[in-house]
């Protein structure tokens, strides 16, 4: 492949590879073990080689990746469960290199807490969920002091936390901080904005990305279990459904290209909470359709869909849900009045700029 | 297993060069817009009004994106998409040039003959030729294989006889594109032997008869043929490939802001009905839902309209856009009611409570056509591979 197709495609061809390996190495079995933190084969190192954790950092070692370029590897990332926190380290690495501190090879946990950092460069401040913190060797977040915010970074191996159990039964961690002094810290300019928004953004794409495995499986259910001696998936009932929840794939993977794209053009607030708003809420219709369609097998532990839906009921809540999203959104539209709701709607108003 | 995805909504963005015409478009309907009631507004693409459409024609906005030969002003599809949107927005009447605009002068663009683009297609950007689309009989609704109606092949052309039912302004439209049966027998599959022709509705043997709906208006009709003549030239397209034909129009006809903005115009009103600092989280919430949902419904639609351009046939991802659009503009006035408590009168003084009382009655319609809610899932699963 050329080198100027190379970087054309780069976000592809991430994906491509990402796609290959997880599929090698990553069934429901593993996604059991990394889920009961019995995962000893090093996940994150395969991960790691592919240099995705870059795609989104600039300077020399990032590919400056734009979100729309990034969401074919979110939508992978997505499908396959999110088995490794690189979504975390892809913004965690984003973060660090925009304030100019040292990107981080190893797996990186986001917090999106509010911090502060005293006058004598202790954080203080908490974060009650804090996915992968276990699990990762960095903690990238934003504090501030004053007006000025600025990137942290802490080694995790002495931090102390609290681990939460999550839905995904990733593992997760509460975080108070009291005064610890960052690894890394550097003043943030306006190049590196809201964590949680950025990590909004990503549920969205993870859910769209899981919604069209959940979406195949289902299909494939659908067509192969029989009852009344005839595939289920021939019963009109059991069609709509499915249609049903394809509709629901459908809004979250046009939400996220809305997102990205208009994050890419310069709006984060109004493309990342439509975008997650949207996600959320077809993320609990969709997994009460594929659990109908699946019946009891469907809830069983052996089966493979709980992997999925469980991480549909915990990204759904997480920065942001749609119930927060939606009322963002509305009061925004209302403090701008209704003659606001149409300009809005085609771009010639962007909410909260 | 490898990642797969099942549609295709690549982002398609409105080019800035739209600006000047969207702005044109808007001082157009500022100045006509004062005239119209809430319950007017409220009609949307149901609203017929033909000096309305004249004065769009005057502008240049029918079949704009035509050869400039018939009429037309060889503009671009996302400048229609523009024109359109706003005028949707806004509740415009564009009922007397809509089905024209989106629809039949495209199909004889596609598939007429030389006579017939020369005839119709000057006519209809000049706001003066208005179309209905006749497809339901009594007996074929959603089954529109099983259609009865026939044309039959005479000397002097065809000879049509039987009925078509739910034509939307056959009453007031000067001509119609119906689809009949002109094969049949075992050669024939039931969507084979189906022929599109042009009948010019003042023709004898038609006798047209509104049907009052519950609103009290008379929207569509049942259109009696009995024994009506046609010359040779009315046949559009290819005899017995009627079917392939409406067909293909349907991505556009199920994909466009007709399907996400009927009811839009009633929005902005509501939200100004909510008094300041009276918004609680739970009115919040809706109204944020509601713009969530309008925005990707647009990003949806932009996409199939982008599609299309490229030569594609987004089927599956319009059949989406239709239910999941037509869910909403449904919805919307029991939103209303959800936000303000609306009551069940029309107050003749308040543009809103015309609105919502145009809506609440129409709602149950905006599922059904174009194609119903249930045919529109039929169409997906068996995209999705099931059946």
């Amino acid at each position: 492949m050329a080198v100027a197709e190379l970087e054309m495609n780069i976000g592809a061809v991430l994906a491509e590879q990402l796609d290959r390996l997880l599929n090698t190495s990553v069934d429901a079995a593993r996604l059991a073990l990394i889920e009961a933190g019995h995962d000893k084969a090093d996940l994150w190192s395969q991960v790691g080689e592919l240099g995705a954790q870059y795609a989104m950092a600039t300077g020399d070692m990032g590919a400056e990746l734009s979100w729309q370029e990034c969401l074919p590897l979110l939508l992978v990332l997505g499908w396959h469960g999110a088995p490794v926190p690189l979504a975390e380290s892809m913004l965690a690495n984003r973060a660090l290199s925009a304030v100019g501190l040292e990107v981080a090879a190893g797996p990186a946990a986001l917090c999106t807490g509010s911090f502060e950092l005293s006058e004598e460069w202790g954080l203080y401040g908490e974060d009650p969920l804090v996915p992968w913190l276990p699990a990762a060797e960095t903690m990238v977040g934003i504090a501030a002091r004053g007006s000025e915010q600025f990137v942290f970074a802490l080694d995790t191996e002495a931090l102390a936390f609290e681990r939460v159990e999550t839905f995904a039964r990733i593992p997760t961690a509460r975080i108070q901080l009291a005064g610890v002094k960052p690894a890394m810290c550097a003043a943030a300019g306006a190049g590196v904005g809201a964590l949680k928004l950025q990590v909004a953004m990503v549920r969205a794409a993870q859910i769209s990305g899981i919604f069209s495995r959940i979406l195949d499986l289902t299909i494939d259910y659908a067509n192969t279990r029989s009852q009344f001696g005839r595939p289920i998936g021939k019963f009109q009932a059991v069609q709509h459904l499915l249609a049903d929840l394809a509709l629901q794939a459908a809004t979250a993977q046009a939400a996220s290209n809305y997102g990205c794209r208009t994050w890419d053009e310069g709006h984060h607030l109004q493309g990342a909470a439509v975008a997650k708003h949207l996600a959320s809420a077809a993320a609990g219709e969709g997994a009460r359709i594929a659990h109908q369609v699946f019946g009891a097998i469907g809830v069983t532990e052996e089966h493979e869909l709980h992997h999925l839906t469980r991480r549909l009921w915990q990204w759904r809540q997480e920065a942001g849900s749609e119930y927060e999203w939606s009322e963002f959104l509305g009061r925004e539209l209302l403090d701008a009045g209704g003659k606001s709701l149409w300009p809005a709607l085609v771009g010639e108003l962007r909410l909260s700029e | 297993m490898a990642m797969n995805s099942h549609f295709n909504f690549s982002s398609f963005v409105i080019p800035p060069e739209c600006d000047a015409l969207r702005r044109d478009v808007r001082r157009f309907i500022a100045d006509s817009a004062a005239e119209w009631s809430g319950w007017d507004v409220a009609h949307s693409w149901m609203g017929f009004d033909r000096e309305f459409s004249r004065e769009v024609a005057r502008r240049g906005w029918i079949g704009m994106t035509w050869p400039k030969h018939y009429g037309g002003a060889e503009r671009s599809a996302v400048e229609r998409y523009v024109v359109v949107e706003e005028m949707l927005a806004a509740g415009c009447p564009v009922g007397a040039h809509w089905v024209a605009d989106r629809q039949s002068g495209p199909l004889l663009l596609r598939v007429g003959t030389e006579e017939q683009k020369e005839r119709y297609l000057p006519l209809i950007t000049l706001g003066e030729a208005a179309f209905c689309i006749g497809l339901s009989e009594p007996d074929s609704g959603s089954d529109l294989a099983s259609l009865r109606s026939r044309a039959e092949r005479v000397d002097s052309g065809w000879r049509l006889n039987g009925r078509k039912i739910w034509t939307t302004y056959a009453q007031q439209c000067d001509y119609m594109i119906g689809l009949f049966r002109t094969g049949d027998g075992e050669e024939f599959a039931r969507q084979k032997g189906l022929s599109q022709f042009l009948i010019d509705l003042s023709l004898p043997g038609i006798e047209i008869r509104p049907i009052k709906d519950l609103t009290g208006e008379s929207h569509f009709n049942e259109i009696v043929f009995d024994d009506v003549l046609l010359d040779r030239d009315a046949l559009v397209g290819v005899e017995n490939e009627g079917w392939a034909q409406v067909n293909a129009e349907l991505a556009f006809e199920r994909s466009g802001p007709d399907r996400y903005l009927s009811a839009f115009p009633v929005l902005p009103l509501a939200m100004e009905g909510i008094a300041e600092g009276q918004a609680d989280r739970l009115s919040a919430r809706r109204i944020g839902a509601a713009f969530s949902q309008l925005t990707v419904l647009r990003e949806m639609s932009l996409s199939i309209l982008h599609q299309l351009e490229q030569g594609e046939t987004p089927l599956q991802e319009a059949a989406v856009t239709k239910l999941l659009g037509t869910a909403l503009e449904q919805s919307t006035p029991g939103l209303v009611r959800e936000l303000l408590d609306t009551k069940p009168v029309m107050d003749q003084d308040d543009p809103l409570s015309q609105m919502h009382a145009y809506l609440t009655q129409t709602a149950p319609t905006f599922s059904l056509r174009g194609g119903t809610n249930e045919i529109m899932r039929g169409i997906i699963a068996r995209g999705l591979g099931l059946r």
